[in-house]
């Protein structure tokens, strides 16, 4: 590493005498400028009647005002201006979004509706003649509305039927599809093709497959069964 | 010249600008409907697809199993039309004894759709959940049953229009 002064500067070296030359340019234009100011303080002291104020002064001490050191501050406003117009922009799409989302059904939508229907009717569509009261607790769980109500209805005569039928029933979703979802409303419509093991205490377990169709509701961030039944044949 | 890009007011508003500029994009991106691009499977989303695919599958499955002992080669020319692959093979199997059992009975089986909805749509392929009402009638001696079918579909899109390629009973 020789400092040879004959040899080509490299383009770091010119930038850092640039800024040299522009640094020294601009101590002589203070310099320049303190001159004057002191001049002119000269001047004005040499007057009988002291000016009331200095405005020449306040100019060459404060460089602000003058068009090289207001160009920064000119060019920041309109960066700013311009970021206020993104803004404003962004405010708008984010709004339109916002509203348009809450009509429009998403993928993450759909398919939440249709878990939690899945889990319903499963629950809604198993019982356990020795667990009925935990049975009528998940029954509760899973629904709302008319059918939740209709679970409170369960009268003693019921329960004495229920146990003495002495049978599990569990049930398992073999296919399930939305059909209509209207997410501002919170309600859905799902059908569901489920198969039910009947599981008597003494005897064989008898398997069928049933049509059904689940009314939902949004309930909070979730979804309940408002109303189950099965779709049997229409008899024209 | 330096010292204006570094003053104090010049700062303070380009950082008020580049907070503008975040606050913007943030809104920019969440507003994008999260992950509605991103899923293939446009079922229920895309209302007239969905309308569209369960319209056409409906017609085709009412045609396909609909059956009257005196034509049955319109059933067979919808079948052609609206069957693709192993619904096809499948069908032509069916329709065999079908014809054979009819002629006798004089057998009209009538289907009709109770309710459809699909579970998967993307670019060209949908599978559906249907179910179907079939009611057979031996016209002679005016005998009728319905069975409840209840039926899981793929069907792929052919030239726009969506024929049926699976047709599994559940």
């Amino acid at each position: 590493m020789t400092d040879d002064p004959d040899a080509e500067p490299t383009p770091a070296q010119r930038a850092a005498l640039d800024a040299a030359k522009a640094a020294k340019k601009a101590r002589k234009a203070q310099e320049k400028a303190d001159r004057l100011a002191a001049e002119y303080r000269r001047l004005s002291s040499d007057t009988d009647d002291p000016p009331a104020d200095t405005p020449a002064v306040t100019v060459a001490a404060d460089p602000t005002p003058s068009p090289a050191t207001r160009t920064p501050l000119l060019a920041a406003a309109a960066l700013l201006v311009a970021c206020l117009a993104f803004l404003v922009v962004a405010i708008v799409v984010h709004a339109r979004g916002g509203s348009d989302s809450s009509a429009q059904v998403t993928p993450t939508l759909r398919d939440q509706v249709l878990l939690a229907a899945r889990q319903d009717v499963v629950v809604l569509n198993s019982l356990d003649y020795r667990a009925i009261d935990r049975g009528l607790t998940r029954w509760r769980d899973a629904s709302t509305g008319q059918l939740r109500s209709s679970f409170d209805h369960v009268t003693p005569a019921d329960r004495t039927r229920i146990a003495g039928a002495k049978a599990v029933t569990t049930a398992r979703i073999l296919e399930a599809a939305v059909v209509s979802l209207d997410p501002s409303a919170g309600q859905a419509r799902i059908i569901a093709s489920v198969e039910l093991t009947v599981t008597p205490a003494n005897g064989k377990a008898v398997v069928k497959r049933e049509r059904q169709q689940a009314d939902l509701q949004r309930i909070g961030s979730g979804w309940k069964v408002s109303g189950l039944q099965q779709v049997g044949v229409t008899v024209s | 010249m330096n010292r204006g890009w570094t003053s104090v007011p010049v700062l303070a508003t380009a950082a008020l600008a580049l907070v503008c500029a975040v606050v913007a994009s943030v809104l920019l991106v969440t507003a994008g409907g999260s992950g509605a691009v991103a899923d293939p499977n446009q079922a229920v989303v895309d209302r007239t697809r969905t309308a569209q695919v369960i319209g056409e599958v409906d017609t085709d499955l009412e045609h396909v199993l609909s059956f009257d002992y005196r034509d049955p080669a319109a059933t067979r020319s919808a079948a052609h039309q609206a069957l693709l692959g192993q619904a096809l093979q499948q069908y032509d199997v069916l329709f065999q004894t079908l014809r054979q059992k009819a002629g006798n009975q004089h057998l009209v089986l009538t289907a009709k759709v109770i309710s459809a909805g699909v579970t998967l749509l993307n670019d060209g392929r949908a599978q559906l959940l249907v179910f179907l009402d079939q009611t057979s009638t031996r016209t002679s001696d005016g005998a009728t049953s319905t069975s409840a079918a209840q039926i899981r579909i793929t069907a792929v899109q052919r030239s726009g229009s969506w024929r049926i390629s699976e047709l599994v009973p559940l």
